[in-house]
């Protein structure tokens, strides 16, 4: 099978027969192939999004068999031949098709839109797209990628969720032995938000096996609703959720045992000195979360844990993405360490924090905190690394320049005796501007006037255009890691591509007057390239050291 | 700032104090001057731990022959590292005033679990497990068979400060615990041993009661304290718990039976031994076998019994002399005798042999004290009186006789806390003679205090926690609006207590069927102290968060729990405290009515004055004490919902300071009405506080101190 560019094989089975026919079975993260083995012209090609649903055989049957089953409403049935296997083979293909169907049916319907619709609402965004995505200079993801922040931005303010989401749900009791709940949309994007799990599933569930409301249904009578039900009666709920809440609440448990604590609320610390049998205390430690009412408890803690902490990701995730290039530069060398160390800071700072009497003090004590630098070059200059110029200034002539322009600053001074008038100095200034007495023979040529609108639209599109290819090249200075590495080499090669052939046809173009146009696109072209090269150059010196 | 107190010059830290302060001072020069014992109140929150630390590190500097030494006692680990923190900032002060460095030596010192710094020991969670694998690799034998052979493991870090660590000292300075692992660390030395050698010659000693208090620990460890130290229990208010603790034993079934399983080990061991080597085994050490084999036959033999015994450690010995002729004098040495004999067989793993020291203690322990004990042999448990489980308690009634050594020893013990209320109360049950008691009050420059005392709910249905109506759907119905209205209005953290887990789970389970939790959650999030101690730390980290990043938050616990004991509620972490009925110890135990009638018949209290007492320490220790107050700019409601508070009685046993805002007017209020005078508290304390408004009043600068104004103001602070 033949592999796209982008495409990646994820599974492969040699034994599956297909309409009695023996054959492969490949599943890549595009499509799934079946081709047979005796017969190279014979194929079976379907792309994921193309796929409405699978099946598998029951059990009980005596073949084992996975269906896949198209929008258009053809089928095709797999049979897994292979005999010892064939069940932990079939089974783990539709795992892996089971996820692929997820993953397909999640990123068309949300980011597709979202970008068709940027493209659309913005034109010069579009012709950049067509300049450099469509003209194979680069990858759409690329283009993407530093766009992200338009993306989600349009998708609205992230809201916290209210602790009392699953009982805002209003009860409604109608008839007998009938409750009616009212789900807002609001109150599902909370729902979510607290548990991602209940998410997945509606995305697994909605809307091939179930409809909305069966899933919600489920939902109210499983154990995320019912909190002090130690395991609900209802199966179909449980088949679905499974055991969920519980095996969250675990989760949560064996994660938080391992993090950090907070010296000053950490009990765990104390009282190890009574020797066994010893002491007063009756209660056995082992009879916690077995009743009822003690999982009531936890599930309240479990709770409060998840709303407090689904508004955290996102902020998380912005400051990372912002700060992380700056941080890495400045941890980068010493990180293990510093780790390690800023435990024992804080610690430290919050016990001084903890017995210190703010009133007890008097003023000066009041300085702030304190800014520790432990490289203040970094800090001054910013994370990148000092770009060499290319017109070289030498050492000599910045000083001589520098004692110039002291000197000259050092004997200036107003002499207010000799000044002329406000009135004539207005006078003066009136006569010097353009249309003004002494200016009059000078033309003002507008370059606006002077240059067709076509031009212009022209080459507004290859500032734009230029301005992007290179804004990706500065971006991945200072080169930290591999994917920066190939990443510079490409853009270099874009770069020179788009000289070789863009620019060229822009020359050609351009008419004798005009041609001065093109010379600072072409400047900042020369910057990065020789940036480029003496990257390279440095790069070949480390290696054949 | 520069004191003067009585003659003596206190550096303290600060360039402001509060008038208590200054009082406190005084009053502990006193007790120093006299050689003699004291007890001191004093609102928590007012900067207790660094007038006792500056006042008394001063008095070492000028008189070091009185004072050698001070040893601070305090309950809980973070306890312990704020008190050496606050000792730092001490030193630091020091420093900067006179300008050289202090030949001063102040450690901390806890747990093996908390020092070690053994690369997979120290990796492990639970602390008798810790101390179990250190001894297999620090022991004297191990060691031994270590030189001989190379391959049995040792302690890289112990063995290091064997060879150069002794003879050495810490330089001067405050080590806290993570200070002395790095130092170990740096040294490559056991920070444990390397701490428990330098408590001999260290200025400031901090550690855990239980270092003084427990006669096992304490022979190990405080032994060689030189006698003119002085003593300080911080926290003091609940120290005869600790007391009766440490020297309390419950033998059950299962206790024996491992018992006998560690036994049969030993007993393989020493056949063994004794066909490689006769010698190693001498005669002493066969008698003592048979000694401790003898005991838990006799347990047994006792625990048969069908129905409740309650008897004299007298009447025991007697009754075991009868059974299975064994003396008093072999049983008294039980303990001593089996450490030596696992120490000849060379049984590393003690952690394993624990059930068999602590029968052996139990025997130590019932022929060497002839009064304030009690045993008491239950067959079966209460809630299932079928099934045979039998258990053996033998239980301290009197917290003196283990502090009494401390008091008899040491020439100054300080007893000082929060809530130390009724004073008198403590000589008594400590048996000791004070040379002073003294309570201060906190001298506020605005009424930063609220307590409330509510007694009905709106549908004006009594509220309270007694044993025959605490089921009862009004009340729990009551408790909840009280707390759904007041999460409305205050806004930050609230904290409630409970007098039980059991009450508590039943009243969030009534909560949550009624409907009330709904209104609770719709404004707070919700955090519940559970059983697990673990789980409780992370309500709790997360309880602080969502008050840190102004959601708000409610924490449910309970009255003698662990959150009531070591965590303080200050600022926004607990804007409002609420006591839900009166935290009373069960009654019906056995234990408790032997130590009621022992006290009644010993030291002349009643019944129903301890446990008013007691009940109302912890109800004032857990809500108010001061938890939630900090510094006078911080500012708290307290609400008790029981109608029993506004008894004269109970209100009486409240410290001082809190009685002070108890008017008579907030004595009786119903839901509606207290949530009406929090919500007019809390508009009030909102308004701007400046440090001025308190000059002069309950802050006061030098210069304020010696005019005869400031010591006015003191001397008001302190009545009594």
């Amino acid at each position: 099978m033949e592999l796209a560019k982008d495409e990646e094989l994820l599974y492969q089975n040699t034994y599956v027969k297909h309409r009695k026919m023996m054959g492969t079975f490949f599943l890549s993260t595009k499509r799934i192939v079946w081709k047979a083995s005796d017969n190279d012209e014979l194929q079976l090609c379907s792309y994921y999004p193309e796929i409405k649903m699978q099946k598998i055989s029951p059990d009980t049957s005596s073949k084992v068999q996975l269906q896949l089953q198209l929008h258009n409403g053809n089928s095709f049935n797999f049979h897994f031949a292979n005999s010892d296997s064939a069940k932990t083979e079939r089974d783990q293909a539709k795992d892996f098709v089971q996820q692929l169907l997820i993953k397909s049916r999640k990123k068309p319907s949300k980011e597709l839109e979202e970008k068709s619709r940027l493209l659309k609402e913005n034109p010069e965004l579009y012709q950049l797209y067509k300049d450099l995505v469509v003209g194979n200079i680069i990858s759409a993801e690329e283009f993407w990628s530093n766009r992200s922040g338009m993306l989600t931005s349009s998708s609205g303010q992230n809201i916290g969720v209210s602790p009392e989401f699953l009982t805002g749900a209003n009860v409604n009791v109608s008839g007998c032995n009938t409750l009616k709940y009212n789900l807002s949309a609001d109150m599902i994007e909370s729902i979510f938000k607290t548990y991602p799990k209940v998410k997945k599933k509606h995305i697994e569930c909605v809307p091939d096996k179930m409809n909305e409301g069966e899933f919600w249904t489920l939902f109210f009578q499983s154990q995320y609703f019912h909190r002090n039900r130690a395991s609900t009666s209802n199966n179909a709920a449980n088949e679905l959720f499974g055991s969920g809440a519980s095996k969250d609440f675990n989760d949560y448990l064996q994660k938080n045992a391992r993090s950090e604590r907070d010296p000053l609320l950490d009990l765990t610390k104390s009282n190890t000195f009574l020797d066994e049998a010893f002491g007063t205390n009756d209660i056995d430690g082992q009879s916690a979360a077995t009743t009822s009412n003690a999982q009531l408890l936890q599930q309240f803690n479990h709770q409060s844990y998840v709303i407090l902490h689904s508004g955290e990701k996102r902020i998380k995730d912005i400051r990372d993405t912002l700060l992380i290039r700056v941080i890495y530069v400045l941890v980068h060398s010493d990180k293990e360490q510093n780790d390690s160390d800023t435990q024992k800071d804080r610690k430290k700072i919050k016990l001084r924090e903890a017995v210190s009497y703010d009133e007890l003090h008097g003023k000066d004590a009041d300085l702030g905190p304190k800014l520790a630098l432990k490289n203040t070059q970094v800090y001054a200059q910013g994370p990148t690394v000092p770009i060499q110029d290319v017109t070289v200034i030498s050492q000599s002539d910045v000083e001589v320049a520098t004692s110039n322009l002291k000197s000259k600053l050092k004997n200036w001074s107003a002499n207010l005796v000799e000044c002329i008038s406000s009135e004539a100095a207005c006078k003066a200034v009136n006569d010097l501007s353009p249309n003004g007495a002494l200016m009059k023979s000078v033309l003002q040529v507008n370059l606006t006037q002077s240059v067709s609108q076509s031009l212009q639209d022209d080459l507004k599109k290859h500032y734009f255009a230029l301005g992007e290819l290179l804004r990706h090249f500065w971006s991945c200075f200072p080169v930290q890691s591999k994917g920066l590495e190939e990443k510079v080499e490409r853009m270099a090669a874009a770069i020179s591509k788009y000289k070789s052939s863009n620019l060229q046809r822009l020359k050609a173009s351009l008419t004798e007057e005009h041609s001065h146009l093109a010379d600072h696109l072409l400047e900042m072209i020369n910057v990065a390239i020789n940036k480029y090269k003496g990257w390279q150059d440095r790069q070949r010196n480390i290696r054949s050291r | 700032m520069k004191l003067n107190i009585d003659g003596l010059l206190v550096y303290f830290p600060y360039d402001y104090i509060y008038p208590e302060q200054y009082s406190y001072m005084c009053e502990l020069k006193r007790a120093l001057d006299a050689k003699g014992h004291c007890a001191l109140e004093m609102p928590s929150g007012t900067g207790k731990t660094i007038s006792l630390l500056s006042l008394i590190i001063a008095y070492q500097k000028v008189y070091p022959l009185h004072i050698t030494k001070l040893i601070y006692c305090s309950r809980t680990v973070p306890e312990i590292e704020k008190a050496l923190e606050e000792m730092k900032i001490l030193l630091e002060y020091y420093e900067k005033q006179t300008g050289e460095k202090q030949k001063f030596l102040g450690l901390g010192l806890s747990a093996r679990k908390n020092l070690c710094i053994h690369p997979e020991i120290s990796k492990e969670r639970d602390g008798k497990v810790v101390d179990g694998r250190c001894l297999g690799l620090t022991a004297s034998y191990v060691r031994r068979n270590h030189q001989q052979d190379r391959s049995v493991e040792v302690c890289s870090f112990f063995e290091k400060f064997d060879t150069f660590g002794r003879d050495s000292v810490l330089p001067p300075g405050v080590y806290n615990l993570d200070d002395l692992k790095d130092f170990g660390a740096k040294q490559g030395w056991c920070p444990y041993f390397l701490a428990r050698h330098s408590i001999l010659h260290a200025n400031v000693v901090v550690y855990s009661y239980y270092y003084l208090l427990d006669p096992k620990i304490a022979d190990l460890v405080s032994k060689e304290m030189s006698k003119q130290s002085v003593v300080v229990f911080d926290e003091a208010h609940n120290i005869d718990n600790v007391c009766i603790e440490s020297m309390t034993v419950k033998i059950s079934r299962k206790t024996i039976d491992r018992c006998q399983t560690a036994l049969d080990v030993m007993d393989k061991k020493v056949k063994k031994i004794k066909e490689t080597d006769k010698k190693k085994l001498q005669e002493e050490y066969r008698r003592l076998v048979e000694g401790i084999y003898l005991i838990p036959d006799k347990t047994i033999a006792l625990l048969i019994v069908q129905h409740v015994v309650q008897e004299t450690p007298m009447s025991f010995l007697h009754h075991i002399k009868e059974t299975v002729c064994i003396d008093r004098k072999p049983l008294r040495f039980c303990s001593e005798r089996l450490q030596s004999l696992m120490h000849t067989l060379e049984i590393i793993n003690n952690s394993e042999f624990a059930a068999l020291a602590a029968a052996a203690s139990f025997a130590t322990l019932v022929s060497t004290y002839s009064k304030g004990f009690t045993l008491i042999i239950e067959p079966f448990d209460d809630r299932a009186p079928t099934i045979p489980d039998p258990v053996l308690h033998f239980s301290c009634m009197d917290a003196s006789i283990a502090i009494k050594p401390v008091f008899d020893r040491f020439q100054s013990v300080v007893i000082t806390s929060g809530t130390l209320s009724p004073l008198d109360m403590y000589p008594k049950i400590l048996n000791f003679r004070p040379v002073s008691m003294s309570s201060y009050t906190m001298t506020l420059a605005r009424p930063s205090l609220c307590p409330l005392i509510v007694t009905r709910g709106n549908d004006q249905v009594t509220i309270s926690s007694k044993f025959e109506s605490r089921e009862d759907i009004a009340v729990m119905r009551n408790y909840g609006n009280l707390l759904a209205e007041l999460t409305a209005s205050v806004p930050d953290g609230v904290v409630c207590f409970f007098p039980s887990y059991t009450y508590m789970e039943s009243v969030v389970s009534f909560w949550c069927d009624q409907g009330i939790m709904n209104n609770i959650i719709r404004n707070k999030l919700l955090f519940i102290e559970t059983q697990d101690l673990a789980e409780t730390v992370l309500a709790l980290e997360n309880y602080y968060k969502a008050c840190e990043n102004g959601r708000g938050a409610v924490l449910l616990s309970v009255a003698r729990g662990k959150v009531s004991e070591g965590i303080d509620f200050d600022h926004h972490y607990g804007r409002a405290v609420l006591m839900f009925g009166i935290p009373y110890v069960y009654t019906q135990s056995r234990k408790l009515r032997a130590r009621l009638d022992y006290l009644r018949e010993n030291y002349q209290i009643r019944e129903n004055d301890f446990l008013t007492f007691d009940a109302m320490r912890h109800a004032a220790q857990a809500s108010c004490v001061g938890r939630a107050i900090r510094g006078k700019s911080d500012y708290g409601i307290m609400v008790f919902a029981d109608k029993r508070y506004s008894r004269l009685d109970k209100k009486g046993k409240l410290p001082k300071w809190i009685q002070e805002y108890l008017k008579d007017s907030v004595c009786d209020l119903t839901t509606d009405e207290a949530v009406q005078i929090s919500k007019k508290f809390l508009r009030q304390m909102a308004a701007p506080f400046n440090k001025e408004d308190q000059l002069g009043l309950s802050l006061l600068t030098l210069e304020q101190l010696e005019s005869r104004e400031g010591q006015e103001a003191a001397k008001l602070a302190q009545r009594s």
